[in-house]
């Protein structure tokens, strides 16, 4: 008996020695990286308080270019295009922030403010109430917040169903089996939020419209009959593509191809 | 006597009435008191003959307060100024009052050389408002008959007498300058009235609805002057009176109802009638008669003629002669900018009834109905002049635009065949506005109060990650969920194991039970020797039964002693023990009520007690091993 305990701490050693190398490698790899991107991303912040919009512009920029990212600063990049009266581009980096951090309601006063100078304001064709629900739901967090909660729900689900085992009474069993099932519960739907607001992060399904007049062909080709209009900045739900074309269907549910090269994906 | 007192007595009741009745009247007169103060109305002839007396009046119609007469240069006044004014107050069945004043200053003038008399303006204050009349000459000819001077003053004053004016002397015609046309194409219509007498009055002319037609009447002035024209070898004065502009508006043959003029002539009477006594005292000469007179027209027929088939889709009803014209005010624009665009229709034809064209603007652009603007010309040749449709377009959008070429067809009845017109394209450059205009924040679609402006930047830490991060499939991610499974696989089976172990207390029960039954059975063997009777049977009876309840791991609860009998059976006990078992466990039960002899004595029931339990126990272990 004894001889296996020790054979199990041999394993656990070699494992958390190996999950620690893991981290710190990636830690230190990124460390430098992120270092030199906050500091731009500190310069960009100053030149923008000092209404220096074009500089903060490049050093926003330059930091996307470094490969990181994160909501404020998809947010002060969307900032600055405002106040350089690029309102699409400034729609295009507020989306991003909303993917980013969806809950954040700065982002979305500016978006709407944006909004208004520019892009159609379309009837949106409301979906099913459920699909609306779980929308706005995801929406309370980002997918990295609903993933730590669905690792949390999960966490108390194992609790629950250890305290379920190691409870004497039938009647501790029966509670802690009912906690456990409501932990799982909160563990599925976090799990799929998170999972779902994933998915909008890295398929980048909508795009901008990134030109001051845009006519929806019927058919991928430019002998296609128009089909209706778009504008600079309005946001549509890219579908599918052939060649050079975009099939794109507007809020209000209209559907028509567009050259890729007008639209600014999210 | 008294006869005639009541007479005059009624007469005085009837008088006051009247006068009560009068000042009713005067009262609702005063109360509706609302005088039409129109222009001073002069009626004085233009040429005069010198040395013949003529008339000048002054009419206003309303009650002046001030009267200033005119001055009158170059004349010798005869009579006057003389006043007269006349009321006319009529009630009509809703009791609405109707008044009718007329204030007339008059003159009577006579040239006393040829030349030329003045007559300055007279002016009257009615209401307080000053009217003047403008002031005019006369011309003063060389009279041909001064002899006969007299001969005015016969017989004035209009008769309606039944005296017929021969139609050959007075007549009016409707002239049309063209008898077919097509619709839409404009006729000028003139209403001619043809005279061999001396016309005094002119009562109206009374217009038919013209049917068919849209009218539009030409202005001219107030006939002054009759031209001669000789029709069937008469000489007749001539005046066109009216003229119009008129465009068929449906097809067929349309017809011009008759024109009905009033007019007053005087025709002289060359009748042998008697003459009056007063006639015969001032003098002979031929007696004119003032005869009012209404004419009529005779029909007259247009045959209009539909347009040809097919109507291009361009054309808005514009018959006639015209030129087109687009214009922008600026080629260069912001967007949101207010840009006017105008079509201009001129020339001569049915402008009036043209509508405007269709544009097709770009989609993009904001299109105001267009504001119209008419300058239209009604002349005796036609109706002529332009139309103008002013668009005011705003662009939304940056970018090269294109207003298309306006087309408008006409239809011109010479050729009888359409032709179209064609404007010039624009195109229009428009840049990309900055959304502010005139201080007011112009968007797509709502306007926004100004002062909006975005939050603010966010401060601090960029909490930067790589673009690729997520928690979300992320390894650790994994290992946790991995972590929990495994730590809850632990316990479980850790559980179970405990769980076995559990079933092991039971185990544990039976390995002892031989030894607690030994224990009671102790205690029993001490209280037969304190000789406590009921004490040592219950000690029996418990020894027996916690033997069998942990032997057989039966519960307190559902332990009984067929449960027991049957699960020892089962085991293979065979039937004396289980006799001698029931025996003992009903010596105990009866000993508390009814103690029987079945044992001899007390010893007995103990050493079988332990005899039994050592027996089931030797049986049970031997079947187990």
């Amino acid at each position: 008996m004894k001889k296996k305990y020790t054979l199990y701490s041999k394993w656990l050693k070699y494992i958390l020695l190996s999950i620690s190398l893991l981290v710190i490698y990636n830690n230190t790899d990124a460390a430098q990286s992120n270092f030199d991107s906050e500091v731009t991303y500190q310069r960009a912040n100053i030149a923008f308080r000092n209404t220096n919009y074009e500089q903060a512009k490049q050093l926003y920029l330059e930091v996307i270019q470094h490969g990181v990212i994160s909501y404020k600063l998809y947010f002060n990049l969307g900032n600055t295009y405002f106040k350089l009266k690029d309102y699409t581009h400034a729609i295009l980096y507020y989306e991003k922030a909303a993917l980013q951090d969806p809950s954040d309601e700065d982002i979305r006063y500016n978006l709407s403010l944006a909004r208004n100078f520019i892009g159609d304001k379309t009837e949106e064709v409301r979906p099913f109430f459920l699909i609306t629900w779980y929308n706005s739901v995801s929406e309370f967090n980002s997918s990295d917040q609903w993933a730590w909660w669905a690792l949390g729900c999960f966490l108390c689900v194992s609790l629950f169903v250890i305290f379920f085992f190691l409870a004497g009474d039938m009647h501790k069993k029966k509670l802690m089996l009912l906690f456990s099932f409501i932990f799982l519960f909160a563990f599925l739907a976090s799990f799929s939020f998170s999972f779902y607001r994933y998915k909008l992060l890295k398929d980048s399904i909508h795009a901008i419209v990134n030109q001051p007049v845009v006519n929806a062909k019927s058919s991928p080709s430019d002998d296609g009959t128009d089909i209706f209009i778009v504008h600079e900045g309005t946001k549509v739900q890219m579908l599918d593509s052939v060649g050079e074309w975009k099939e794109i269907r507007i809020p209000d549910g209209n559907r028509g191809w567009v050259l890729k090269e007008l639209l600014l994906p999210i | 006597m008294k006869n005639r007192n009541a007479q005059i007595v009624s007469l005085f009741y009837r008088r006051s009435f009247m006068a009560l009745a009068l000042g009713i009247v005067f009262f609702l007169f005063a109360c509706n008191e609302v005088l039409r103060a129109d222009d001073i109305e002069v009626s004085a002839p233009r040429t005069v003959e010198v040395g013949q007396p003529f008339q000048i009046s002054f009419s206003v119609s309303a009650r002046p307060k001030k009267i200033e007469p005119p001055l009158i240069d170059g004349a010798t006044i005869l009579a006057g100024p003389s006043t007269s004014s006349s009321q006319n107050v009529q009630i009509d069945n809703n009791g609405q009052v109707y008044e009718n004043a007329t204030f007339t200053l008059s003159y009577f003038i006579k040239a006393d050389k040829e030349g030329k008399i003045k007559v300055g303006s007279a002016s009257v204050n009615v209401n307080g408002k000053v009217i003047q009349s403008k002031p005019f000459t006369i011309n003063a000819v060389k009279g041909s008959r001064q002899a006969s001077q007299n001969q005015q003053q016969g017989q004035r004053g209009t008769s309606s007498s039944d005296s017929k004016v021969d139609g050959s002397d007075l007549f009016v015609r409707v002239l049309l300058n063209k008898n077919s046309a097509y619709v839409g194409e404009q006729i000028t219509a003139s209403i001619k009235l043809y005279t061999r007498l001396e016309i005094i009055g002119d009562e109206g002319v009374k217009l038919p609805t013209f049917n068919g037609f849209y009218r539009q009447d030409v202005e001219s002035k107030p006939v002054s002057q009759f031209d001669r024209e000789t029709v069937n070898g008469k000489v007749y004065g001539t005046a066109v009176i009216k003229k119009f502009v008129l465009w068929p508006q449906k097809t067929g043959d349309l017809v011009v109802d008759p024109v009905e003029l009033q007019l007053v002539v005087q025709k002289v009477i060359r009748s042998h009638r008697a003459r009056s006594l007063l006639e015969e005292f001032l003098g002979s000469g031929p007696s004119v008669e003032n005869i009012r007179q209404v004419i009529k027209s005779t029909p007259v027929k247009v045959k209009v003629k539909s347009l040809p088939e097919p109507q291009p889709a361009s054309y808005y009803g514009a018959v006639g002669n015209f030129t087109l014209k687009t214009s922008v005010d600026k080629t260069k624009a912001k967007a949101n900018d207010a840009i006017t665009f105008k079509v201009t229709l001129s020339g001569s034809g049915s402008l009036n009834l043209s509508e405007a064209p269709k544009i097709t603007f770009p989609a993009d652009f904001e299109v105001y109905d267009p504001k119209v603007n008419e300058n239209i010309n009604n002349s005796a040749s036609g109706s002529s002049g332009s139309k103008t449709w002013e668009y005011v377009i705003i662009p939304r959008n940056a970018g090269k635009f294109e207003i298309p070429a306006v087309e408008y067809s006409t239809f011109k009845p010479v050729t009888g065949k359409y032709s179209t017109l064609t404007s010039q394209a624009i195109s229009l450059n428009i840049d990309k506005g900055d959304g502010v205009t005139n201080g007011v924040v112009i968007q797509r679609n709502d306007i926004k109060v100004i002062g909006n402006d975005i939050r603010y930047i966010k401060l601090g830490r960029g909490r930067l990650k790589p673009a690729e991060a997520a928690v979300f499939g992320a390894w650790y991610f994994w290992l946790i969920i991995a972590l929990c499974v495994i730590s809850v696989v632990v316990v479980w089976r850790f559980w179970k194991n405990k769980v076995i172990l559990a079933s092991n207390v039971s185990l544990l029960k039976q390995k002892r039970a031989s030894r607690m039954a030994e224990r009671r059975l102790k205690e029993a063997a001490s209280l037969l020797h304190s000789s406590n009777r009921i004490g040592f049977f219950e000690a029996i009876h418990s020894a027996i039964w916690g033997y069998l309840g942990d032997k057989l791991s039966i519960s307190p609860a559902k332990l009984s002693r067929e449960a027991a009998f049957e699960m020892l059976q089962s085991r293979s006990i065979d039937h004396e023990l289980l006799e001698k078992l029931s025996l003992l466990l009903d010596a105990c039960e009866m000993e508390r009520f009814a103690p029987i002899s079945t044992f001899s004595s007390l010893d007995e029931v103990y050493v079988s007690a332990r005899e039994a339990i050592t027996q089931i126990d030797a049986k049970l272990k031997s079947k187990k091993s």
